[in-house]
């Protein structure tokens, strides 16, 4: 047996404010609780998928970027990859095109797939992007518990 | 933060209520029952309290700000409460409901600045507004209602504004967007996006008017019969007409209800006929769309304001750091909207 990884802690975590701390209280206090359930869901979740968002800008970046752009980043794991996009869309060095606009929208799909699955946007995105979305489902939180 | 005034019960006590509205009938601190706290951040603190005389409680709003002006971190303009406090009685003139201002209260007084209003009797949370059954008949009404009342305010005579209501061309306010996303990072190709197309399809403005600037399901107080009170005036500013009527259609105040573009609980052409019948015209549609994509972008900017308050320390709530990941909202939004137009 290993030890407990990261999203069963968050998992166990969000399990302990919903269930045992939040019929507690009321008002602003119960609000924030349950701002805090959610964050530690869209960890959970981010840990699940943060990893393709990235995959798709570097893609994107090294797609439609000159190379000595798409050079100057080589962070890890942050965003600078759509930052250097959004910049050269700022600059006028970019052309829209609809395999771009399908790049964001894939981007976003996924990013609103981590930050918030409930959000009415989201669902009339899917509806009229079904080729775009992710179909992997990602965990709801509890659900490996 | 020598400058900085105490903030909370230190000061918001019944004694100097009671010295506040020593002019309203405020006899002592007796006068002053049932003060408690109503919400309030790290700039703005709202009170509630009755002022009893003779046996009849009043009941009454102290909105107030623990901060001198200049201190705010806010990136987004806010009129200082002074302001709002002129406005209120301009606007009313004009037949919008608005609580009645009762005393202005300056940097000087022990409680300013701020000021001190009606507490009107309504319901202002959205889930509610949308969801209760109580709320049915209202519903049906308030996109007109809304449309009606914005034309009433739209009428306000702009040489009788206080003049710290800000009153910027369409392309500065854009250069000031800009200005934001870099300073927050530039990392969203959405948002970027988006504010080309705000430039590149920006609608020349043959009208100028006052603005709410908030104007939306959260901000309106609403009883069975609908309408009762238009709320929160510190984002009012000088505009483009459409612009109140597109920001009440943005998706993000529609909390859920997304096929009831008016907050959620009314059709476009409800609030424009609203709107004409007061106006005698009314915005076309692909004006308030892009009133809808300016709204959009501007969520996201206040996301991202939220979480540059939480960085520096200004503000280091988890609310505002929990919607610093609402800015997909506003990214998903935008390219709803931008689909077939760009």
């Amino acid at each position: 047996m290993s030890h407990t990884d990261a999203t069963e802690l968050l998992a166990a975590v969000q399990g302990f404010l919903r269930q045992s701390v939040l019929p507690q209280l009321e008002g602003f206090d119960a609000y924030t609780t349950r701002v805090a359930a959610n964050s530690l869901a869209i960890v959970s979740r981010e840990i699940a998928a943060r990893g393709d968002i990235l995959d798709l800008d570097r893609e994107a970046q090294s797609r439609w970027l000159a190379p000595a752009a798409a050079e100057s980043s080589h962070d890890e794991g942050d965003y600078s990859a759509a930052r250097a996009l959004s910049l050269a869309l700022r600059d006028g060095r970019l052309q829209v095109s609809s395999e771009f606009i399908d790049y964001l929208r894939q981007r976003t799909l996924r990013q609103m797939a981590i930050d918030n699955p409930r959000y009415s946007g989201f669902k009339q995105a899917r509806q009229r992007w079904p080729e775009l979305a992710v179909t992997a489902g990602v965990a709801e939180p509890g659900a490996a518990g | 933060m020598s400058s900085e005034k105490a903030s909370g019960g230190d000061v918001v006590t019944p004694v100097a209520l009671a010295d506040a509205l020593a002019s309203h009938g405020a006899e002592d601190e007796n006068s002053i029952q049932d003060l408690r706290r109503l919400s309030g951040g790290a700039n703005m603190e709202t009170w509630a309290f009755d002022l009893v005389q003779e046996a009849v409680a009043r009941p009454l709003i102290l909105r107030r700000s623990p901060l001198l002006p200049g201190e705010s971190a806010a990136a987004v303009s806010e009129l200082p409460l002074s302001a709002e406090a002129a406005l209120l009685p301009l606007v009313a003139e004009q037949g919008v409901p608005v609580p009645t201002v009762l005393c202005a209260l300056s940097e000087s007084d022990t409680l300013g600045p701020g000021y001190i209003m009606s507490r009107e009797r309504g319901e202002a949370l959205p889930g509610r507004i949308l969801a209760d059954d109580r709320y049915t008949a209202a519903r049906r009404q308030l996109a007109w209602q809304c449309g009606e009342t914005l034309a009433r305010l739209h009428r306000v005579n702009l040489e009788q504004l206080p003049r710290e209501v800000p009153n910027q061309t369409l392309s500065e306010r854009l250069d000031g967007h800009q200005r934001l996303l870099d300073r927050f990072g530039n990392a969203s190709p959405v948002h970027q996006l988006a504010l080309n197309w705000l430039r590149q399809h920006a609608p020349s403005q043959r009208r100028h008017c006052l603005l709410h600037g908030d104007f939306r399901n959260g901000n309106l107080l609403v009883d069975e019969q609908g309408l009762v009170a238009v709320l929160d005036w510190e984002l009012a500013h000088c505009g483009d007409p459409a612009e109140d009527l597109g920001y009440l259609c943005g998706n993000v105040w529609r909390f859920g209800y997304s096929d009831k573009p008016v907050g959620g609980f009314g059709d476009y052409h409800e609030l424009l006929a609203g709107y004409r019948e007061v106006a005698g015209w009314a915005p076309d549609m692909d004006a308030i769309h892009y009133w809808e994509v300016f709204c959009a972008l501007g969520w996201g900017l206040v996301c991202l304001t939220m979480v540059d308050l939480y960085r520096s320390g200004a503000d280091p709530t988890l609310e505002r750091a929990a919607v610093g990941r609402r800015v997909s909202e506003s990214e998903m939004d935008l390219l709803l909207l931008l689909e077939g137009r760009l």
